[in-house]
């Protein structure tokens, strides 16, 4: 590459890098002030780029164009109000996991809305009026569009960061970003403060959105992918820094920008295809920079945000009821492919259920004892999903080689991974393992020569006898149990408490010689590992697997089955996850729109059960009993 | 009641005041109340109750029960922002500086109009000059972060930055606690200077040196119920409450 | 080991800056065996930075911070407490997931090396060493209690117990009376003195209350905008004019009659 085209590459990159700073300071000032994660900020994106989209074609030029972009980001600045009023206000005081799952079943609205409103079709808007042109650039021609792309960018950032040093608006958001509740008792109204904070950073989105109208086509696909990069440059600039959110934005931007312009180069003994390793430029890029700086770039280290869930109970073993009722359900379990022999979609549904409950054990082993909430549990099922479906595909193993390999494969991310996130906590580690899982997903999607690409890996069926959906539900079942006994036999050894001593107290763990970091990494590895299980076992069940199987979405339907059955307790997630397969197996068989209704029926569930379901148990009680 | 002073109904009353935390019940039935210009103080030991009983008059507790009156209106359901603007100032114990803005930033968050008591009579005025002449300290530093000062500093600009609200209360969560001797003596000569300028305040504290320095009237609170109420130098007379509940 | 002369915790012209500000500046100080060495000073002084830099939660600019015959400074604070120091926090806590003997357990298996045992359950593990560690500071009859449930100078005796786990040689209380009644304070100083001689372990604590200070320390240093300004028994110290100056101001908000 010469040097002119790798500066005219670098001019690329810092066009793209307006766009995610947008985002990424929109995140990142709603969540400085309200401690809200906001996981729908790339839906608000999304939605900017289909209104702009909108705009463009019924009111043609240059005001349908520029009018259209500067309405698109006051209405969806206007919907975030919406979104804080009506939502997000009621939340405040849950706990922090119920806050992010409020604003992903938000996510999975504003997705099917959408696709009712616009339909399935990507949509490219026009080009821009006035900026149709290019300019002779290194001797090149840069688009004129991309070109003011590269200005809008330091023009926000200039704007914002004037309006936050020097005006009291400014003043409050940055006292509100390190003490929100100080701020209302020095008589300051939060509410019209957090809402106005929360329009402004959902109107930044909708501006980065609408922006890229004239760049690239609106999809289905935007809401997720703007999100995982936007954490990934809220996490490498650091968290509440707006000039760390640009500087992140360009490193990373330009890191892509020259991967893909270095293309394919021959080293004599091997031709590699730079252009194919954009995701891995990205995570090594996140990977040096929390190695180097935890807090990112510009971040500081953040104080502890206020706990307000309680302390759970110390772990007893089971009763003798509770033994007997497990064994008695074990029984039952174990006798079902006879007690079924009528109704075989039984089976099937209980070979879900199962996989389920491995999957959400593993979650909550390192998510309640270990105190790492993990948004990107999906990875894990995914690299054993697919680990063994290309075992078997490519180099022709049997099931049970692949099945051992699954949990290996998990186990070796999980370790990679995990090394990373447990050198952050409570959001950010939210946040990271969110991005792996989307780098991971990314990765299957990409690697089309590999994987299969979005058609997946097909026919891996289990070979005789369980071909047969008994034998492999028997399979399936003993698998679980084994999980499910090790996990908790895990909990209740040294090892078990040195997590749990962690999570209480990293500071009092640190000083009685326990190895916090190499604790918890131990902890997310077995997660990791034991989820590998649950992967393999589903691509044998299904007989294939695709990237729409190993989907963010997966990961959230883990923290649904968790919060379902209750954080707290060791049954809780084998309860949440056989409720949840068991709803959302009825639900998607409904309707073609089964993404809204789970959204719905997920903020039902946080509205109604603000401070969690066993918070609200603890409530009722103290309304019958603890007040009269 | 007979301790209260005879001029018409307190400044601020609590009746019947209870409060929990999750499914723990913090505060019981408490009463009493503050006089307009009087220095109260709510005195026990960790634990007690002193600063649940300030966060929840300021509502900042949301599980309660039992009636705030300040300046005869029932403030019980408001909200913190509500009360602060109705002249009810919060210092927290932990002192909340907003430790990446500077001092003179700090002083403008708590920044609220002029106040006058429901007789017109004006409440004190505040600006950052006329705190800077009582808190000699912070006008050596009106643009340093309050995340590099010192306990002691951050201690007068909590203190500040509440009267920047004009306040016609404070409440005052244990001044004294975790700072140096030579602070506590300033902390004690600048409430004593607040309260000659008209200012009620309702203090906690654990330290009866410093009460004695200040206080009119004391409250004794244990494991959240009032067990003792009496005057400063009934207090200062009675070993047995002090040896009981208190830190000496 | 150490020879007998040597001093348990030694500071060697130990510096540390923040942002361009010394908070600690040039200190040296010793600890002999079995000592019960009080730090005090005003607030910003620079005392829990010289704490940190102690337990390792802060790594000192320059000097050495010696422990016996190692320079421990900048050592992870797990890698200090394998070396023989125990801590306690200025606001006492446990794991509050965890019942009292669970507490006093998880920092005796620590102690041995079985954090990372993935099999037997931790009910059958040091139960007896534990009890004997929680009837010593008599907490022995709260054991299965929930620690979360405990009254705040309960809480304080477990933290004691889970200091002495690592059987250490000397020990950091960060305000130890803080928060307390007059009675709890003086008898859980009473205590911790007691359990401290039979051991002779070293202490070094810091505390506001001077009445605590003049009363059970053998040895006050004061430091004062980083640096150690006085060094002596109690009497020198009371009647040291800079320490007033700095520090006291007239003594009218504490007794300070004792000793």
């Amino acid at each position: 590459m010469t040097l002119n085209a790798f500066l005219f590459q670098a001019l690329n990159g810092l066009s793209s890098a307006s766009g995610l700073f947008l985002v990424a300071a929109g995140l990142s000032l709603i969540f400085g002030v309200t401690r809200i994660v906001n996981l729908a900020h790339g839906s608000l994106y999304m939605l900017g780029t289909y209104i702009a989209y909108s705009f463009a074609n019924q009111f043609s030029g240059a005001l349908g164009f520029w009018g259209g972009i500067v309405a698109t980001a006051l209405i969806v600045g206007a919907i975030g109000a919406i979104i804080e009023i009506v939502l997000l206000r009621r939340i405040y005081r849950a706990p922090e996991l119920f806050q992010l799952l409020a604003t992903f079943a938000l996510v999975l609205v504003i997705n099917d809305a959408t696709l009712w409103l616009w339909g399935p079709e990507d949509l490219l808007g026009p080009r821009a009026p006035g900026l149709r042109g290019a300019v002779e650039i290194l001797g090149r021609h840069l688009p004129s569009y991309d070109l003011f792309l590269i200005f809008a960018g330091p023009v926000v950032l200039i704007a914002l960061h004037f309006a936050l040093a020097r005006t009291r608006f400014g003043r409050l958001v940055r006292a509100a970003t390190q003490d929100r509740e100080m701020v209302g008792a020095l008589g300051v109204n939060q509410a019209v403060l957090f809402t106005s904070v929360f329009a402004l950073g959902a109107a930044l989105a909708g501006l980065g959105g609408a922006l890229q109208v004239a760049r690239e086509p609106a999809n289905l696909a935007m809401d997720l992918t703007a999100l995982g990069d936007a954490f990934v440059v809220v996490v490498v600039g650091g968290m509440g820094s707006i000039p760390g959110a640009y500087l992140a934005a360009v490193v990373i931007a330009e890191v892509k920008a020259i991967c893909i312009g270095i293309g394919v180069v021959d080293f004599g003994f091997i031709a590699i295809n730079f252009s194919k390793f954009t995701l891995v430029a990205e995570f090594l890029v996140m990977a040096l920079v929390l190695i180097t700086r935890p807090y990112g770039l510009l971040g500081k280290a953040q104080a502890a945000v206020r706990s307000i869930a309680e302390p759970e109970d110390p772990i007893r073993p089971a009763s003798p009821t509770l033994k007997a009722l497990a064994a008695l359900l074990l029984i039952l379990l174990l006798a079902l492919p006879w007690l079924a022999q009528s109704s075989p979609y039984l089976l099937i549904l209980g070979i879900d259920i199962l996989i389920a409950v491995i999957f959400a054990t593993s979650l909550h082993f390192i998510m309640g004892p270990g105190g790492m909430h993990s948004f990107g549990h999906a990875a894990y099922f995914g690299l054993g999903a697919y680990g063994a479906g290309l075992l078997v595909k490519s180099l022709g193993a049997p099931m049970g080689v692949a099945l051992v390999a699954a949990p290996l494969v998990a186990l070796a991310g999980a370790l990679l991974f995990g090394w990373f996130a447990v050198r952050l906590s409570g959001v950010y580690l939210a946040m990271l393992t969110l991005a792996f899982a989307q780098i991971v997903w990314a990765a299957v999607f990409q690697w089309e020569g590999f994987t299969g690409g979005s058609n997946g890996v097909i026919g891996i069926w289990p070979p005789a006898p369980f071909d047969q959906s008994s034998a492999y539900y028997l399979l399936t079942l003993i698998l679980a149990v084994i999980a499910v006994l090790l996990l908790r036999r895990f909990l209740f050894a040294p090892f078990g408490y040195a997590m749990r001593a962690a999570r209480d107290s990293s500071l009092r763990a640190e000083a009685i010689g326990i190895d916090v970091k190499r604790v918890q990494w131990i902890g997310f590895a077995i997660a990791g590992c034991v989820c590998g299980v649950a992967g393999g076992l589903f691509t044998f069940a299904k007989g294939s697997i695709s990237p729409e199987a190993i989907h963010i979405n997966r990961s959230i339907d883990g923290l649904v089955m968790v919060l379902l059955g209750g954080i707290q307790t060791l049954t809780g997630p084998i309860v949440g996850a056989s409720l949840f397969a068991t709803l959302q197996d009825m639900v998607m068989r409904q309707t073609e729109y089964w993404r809204a209704l789970l959204g719905g029926i997920i903020l039902v569930l946080v509205l109604a059960f603000p401070q969690g379901i066993v918070g609200a148990f603890d409530a009722l009680w103290r309304k019958v009993g603890g007040r009269s | 009641m007979n301790q209260t002073p005879d001029k018409g109904e307190a400044l601020l009353k609590v009746e019947g005041l209870c409060a929990w935390y999750g499914a723990a019940q913090i505060l019981f039935d408490l009463n009493f109340e503050v006089g307009r210009g009087e220095v109260v103080a709510l005195m026990g030991r960790n634990g007690a109750g002193k600063s649940t009983t300030m966060k929840t008059i300021m509502g900042l507790i949301g599980q309660r029960d039992g009636v705030v009156r300040f300046n005869g209106e029932n403030i019980s359901r408001l909200k913190p922002f509500e009360n602060a603007r109705r002249g009810l100032g919060f210092t927290p114990e932990d002192r909340r500086i907003f430790s990446d803005l500077t001092v003179l930033e700090n002083l403008d968050i708590g920044r609220q109009p002029p106040r006058t008591f429901p007789d017109g009579a004006p409440a004190p005025l505040w600006t950052p000059q006329r705190l800077f002449a009582l808190f000699p300290n912070l006008a050596e530093m009106p643009n340093r972060p309050g995340g590099r000062m010192s306990g002691g500093e951050q201690q007068m600009l909590t203190v500040a930055r509440t009267l920047m609200g004009n306040p016609l209360l404070v409440l005052l969560d244990e001044p004294s606690e975790g700072v140096a001797p030579l602070i506590v003596e300033q902390m004690a000569n600048t409430i004593v200077a607040l309260k000659e300028q008209g200012l009620s305040i309702l203090l906690s504290e654990q330290n009866i040196h410093f009460a004695q320095l200040v206080a009119d009237r004391v409250y004794v609170l244990e494991k959240g119920q009032i067990r003792w109420h009496g005057t400063m130098p009934e207090l200062a007379g009675n070993e047995d409450v002090q040896r009981s509940y208190l830190t000496v | 080991m150490t020879a007998p002369t040597s001093p348990v915790l030694a500071l060697r012209a130990v510096a540390k800056s923040f942002g361009g500000v010394r908070a600690v500046d040039n200190v040296n100080f010793d600890i002999g065996k079995g000592e019960f060495l009080a730090l005090i000073g005003p607030n910003g002084a620079g005392k829990s930075t010289c704490f940190n830099m102690i337990n390792g939660q802060l790594k000192p600019d320059s000097g050495e911070i010696l422990i016996g015959n190692d320079n421990v400074a900048g050592l992870a604070p797990r890698e200090i407490w394998r070396r023989g120091v125990g801590r306690t926090f200025q606001v006492a806590a446990t794991f509050g997931s965890m019942t009292v003997i669970e507490n006093v357990q998880m920092a005796l298996l620590s102690f041995a090396g079985d954090s990372y045992r993935l099999w037997r359950p931790v009910a059958g593990r040091q139960r007896a060493r534990a009890l004997e560690l929680l009837d010593q500071v008599g907490m022995a009859d709260a054991a299965a209690r929930p620690s979360r449930e405990l009254a705040y100078g309960d809480v304080k005796r477990v933290e004691l117990a889970i200091a002495l786990a690592n059987d250490p040689r000397l020990l950091l209380m960060d305000e130890p009376t803080a928060g307390m009644a007059a009675g709890e304070r003086y008898a859980l100083i009473e205590l911790v003195k007691r359990l401290v001689v039979e051991r002779g372990i070293s202490v070094l604590f810091t505390e506001h209350s001077m009445d605590v200070v003049f009363a059970f320390a053998d040895r006050i240093i004061v430091l004062a905008r980083g640096k150690l300004i006085a060094d002596g028994d109690a009497t020198a110290i009371r009647d040291n004019a800079q320490v007033r100056e700095v520090y006291f101001g007239t003594g009218k908000t504490f007794a300070g009659t004792g000793a």
